[in-house]
């Protein structure tokens, strides 16, 4: 048996552990890392020390900093703060909850992890409608795939965007000039797709609720005092931080650990509620990528896509867009993130292709193949189990009449997109 | 005769334990082996006893002695072979599900995901086979446990592979059957009509006359 097909029979093995959730993601990947290097050293693919060198630190520091600032702002009462703040503002009858809840869902899930978002979204809308004796699921669906679109706003949205972003060289202004527009129209379109079909507004009638105290859901004000200020001071920080020297990284860590000294918050504790799992994962992901990169057959797969794409740089790009939107709505859209990054490098040294375009296909494509099914994506997940607490069953039902179809459409628009972007940047 | 292992009603109803079926057809499996060995045996040597007569047989302008035999080969190939072969896969069917629940597939999982399953452990497998090849061949270098090891390999894939196929298959039926029902009741709906439509003409026809 070729080296090649061994790594591929390896990988493929490790994203079935994954796709059937026969073990949790972190453990698959470290079972990966585990016979990728036993393999590698085995058939003299890899040595001992370049293994860790598979490990990008850098992203770690990063991830990990930034889960700490979500964490502590969480603790603050930060997001539940503004959310009450934008209840009050919109109002919330039916037909203007169409408005604010999508508003609600991008504006946390492009600072908070995807799951985050849609837990504190999830659970006001549950609240919400409850009051104002409304259906929540079909609020809930919208949600979730707004939540994913969402994802591609900021480098900081979600851990697809920082791996491309850190592994590109992308700052902070470059999501905000090419990717938040299309996340902007992407919502717009979802939200006027969906609003009749989904939510049946018009059949709705208009029940007002009353106004809610945002201060209810900040428990010290010192502590949210500080911690709005520090955030703050780290996205303004995480846009200019190419023009100071430092990298990403050092930003969010640097927030973190002032979030941490000046509110005066528990470190024991905010660490025991990080995602460690997604932390461990990187390191085990990492390693199985790098070595199945070794092996070559993510050259082999790149040669494979751009002899598809028959060397046109415009096809390769487009390809890239709709082959991460399929596997992301199979497979988690991280591990097809880390395994797209190498073939996109490979081709970009052989061809000479421009890099920025097949970068931003592989971001917009992920975070929208998470609207491919239910399970596609952690969100949908999330949105589910809120939902089956409060009694309601029909989540799963409802969103395939539905995903599908925004998937196709929100594709077709990336691709345009993706094209004139192409253009621009080509 | 070939020995009944189970009446008709037994086989393929209820699944009966793996060393159940061991104990019902081994015995039976083996007579009809022997018996079909004796018979070949037979066949074989009889076969250069007779030969003078086939000289015989052909000058007469008759069928060769021997292609009778060889039909006659054939048809107890043909009837010891169904009996032994019926019983055989039985045996598979119950060694296959017996290993498989060793390996944690159970029999109540959707036929899909137990396909998936299976696929995932002959990957598994493979991969086994392609991680201890090279720590045998170096550190021990004894042909005969490679030999063991690539025998074991090849008879676990086998499992997993057969099971898989035998689940895709279960799903397919399952499909195709969906499928023929939701044809047959859009067929019987249009004869219903056509039926419908042929009565009221006739009660029509009645009305004028």
């Amino acid at each position: 048996m070729s080296v090649e097909a061994i790594f591929a029979l390896l990988f493929t093995f490790i994203v079935l552990l994954i796709f059937l959730e026969l073990f949790h993601r972190a453990v698959a990947a470290l079972i990966g890392a585990f016979l990728a290097t036993y393999f590698g050293l085995v058939y003299h693919v890899i040595t001992y020390e370049e293994i860790f060198t598979f490990i990008d630190f850098k992203l770690l520091i990063f991830v990990i900093g930034v889960y700490i600032i979500v964490e502590v702002l969480d603790r603050a009462g930060v997001f539940h703060f503004i959310a009450l703040i934008l209840i009050n503002l919109v109002g919330a009858s039916p037909r203007r909850l169409t408005i604010l809840f999508p508003l609600m869902t991008i504006l946390f899930s492009a600072f908070l992890s995807n799951i985050a978002a849609m837990v504190i979204v999830a659970t006001l809308t549950v609240a919400i409608t409850k009051r104002v004796k409304v259906d929540p699921l079909p609020y809930l669906i919208l949600e979730s795939i707004i939540a994913n679109i969402g994802g591609m706003a900021l480098i900081i949205s979600s851990i697809p965007n920082m791996l491309v972003g850190l592994k590109a060289g992308f700052t902070f202004l470059d999501f905000l000039v090419f990717s938040f527009p299309l996340m902007t129209i992407l919502t717009v379109i979802t939200v006027l797709a969906f609003r009749r079909t989904l939510l049946k507004v018009d059949a709705v009638e208009e029940r007002g609720i009353e106004k809610f105290d945002p201060w209810s859901a900040v428990k010290d004000r010192r502590v949210f005092t500080r911690s709005l200020f520090i955030f703050v001071l780290t996205l303004v920080l995480l846009v200019f931080c190419d023009r100071i020297g430092v990298g990403m990284e050092a930003v969010a860590s640097g927030g973190a650990v002032a979030l941490l000294a000046l509110t005066g918050i528990d470190l024991e504790d905010v660490l025991r509620h990080i995602d460690w799992g997604t932390i461990f994962f990187f390191g085990g992901f990492f390693i199985l990528v790098g070595s199945v990169e070794r092996s070559g057959l993510l050259s082999l797969l790149a040669h494979k896509l751009l002899a598809f794409s028959q060397g046109n740089p415009a096809l390769f790009t487009l390809l890239i867009l709709w082959f991460s939107a399929f596997l992301s709505g199979v497979v988690d859209n991280i591990p097809v993130t880390l395994t797209l990054i190498p073939i996109i490098q490979t081709a970009i040294v052989e061809t000479g292709f421009k890099a920025a375009p097949l970068w931003w296909s592989l971001i917009f494509g992920v975070a929208v193949g998470g609207n491919l099914t239910p399970l596609s994506s952690p969100t949908g997940i999330a949105a589910m189990g809120i939902l089956d607490k409060e009694g309601y069953t029909d989540y799963f039902h409802q969103f395939l009449k539905v995903g599908f179809l925004a998937s196709m459409l929100l594709l077709a628009v990336a691709t345009i997109y993706t094209y004139l972007l192409f253009l621009i940047l080509g | 005769m070939a020995e009944e292992p189970a009446t008709r009603k037994q086989v393929g109803s209820k699944k009966e334990s793996l060393s159940r079926e061991l104990r019902k057809r081994l015995p039976g499996t083996v007579g009809n082996l022997i018996k079909l060995a004796l018979a070949l045996l037979l066949i074989r040597f009889v076969v250069p006893a007779i030969k003078p007569l086939d000289l015989i047989l052909r000058e007469l302008g008759l069928i060769s002695l021997r292609q009778i035999l060889d039909v006659v080969a054939f048809l107890v190939i043909i009837y010891y072979g169904y009996f032994i072969l019926r019983d055989v896969k039985v045996l598979a069917e119950r060694f296959v599900d017996f290993v498989i629940l060793r390996f944690g597939i159970k029999e109540e999982q959707a036929p899909l995901r137990r396909a998936a399953l299976d696929v995932v452990w002959l990957i598994g497998i493979i991969l086994a086979y392609a991680a201890i090849v090279p720590v045998v061949e170096r550190l021990l270098g004894i042909p005969w446990i490679l030999m063991a090891v690539t025998l074991t390999i090849v008879v676990l894939a086998l499992v997993f592979l057969y099971d898989c196929v035998r689940m895709l298959r279960l799903v397919f039926d399952v499909r195709i059957r969906r499928f023929i029902e939701v044809l047959a009741d859009t067929v019987e709906r249009a004869e219903r009509k056509v039926e419908e439509e042929r009565r009221r003409e006739a009660a029509d026809l009645e009305g004028e006359e």
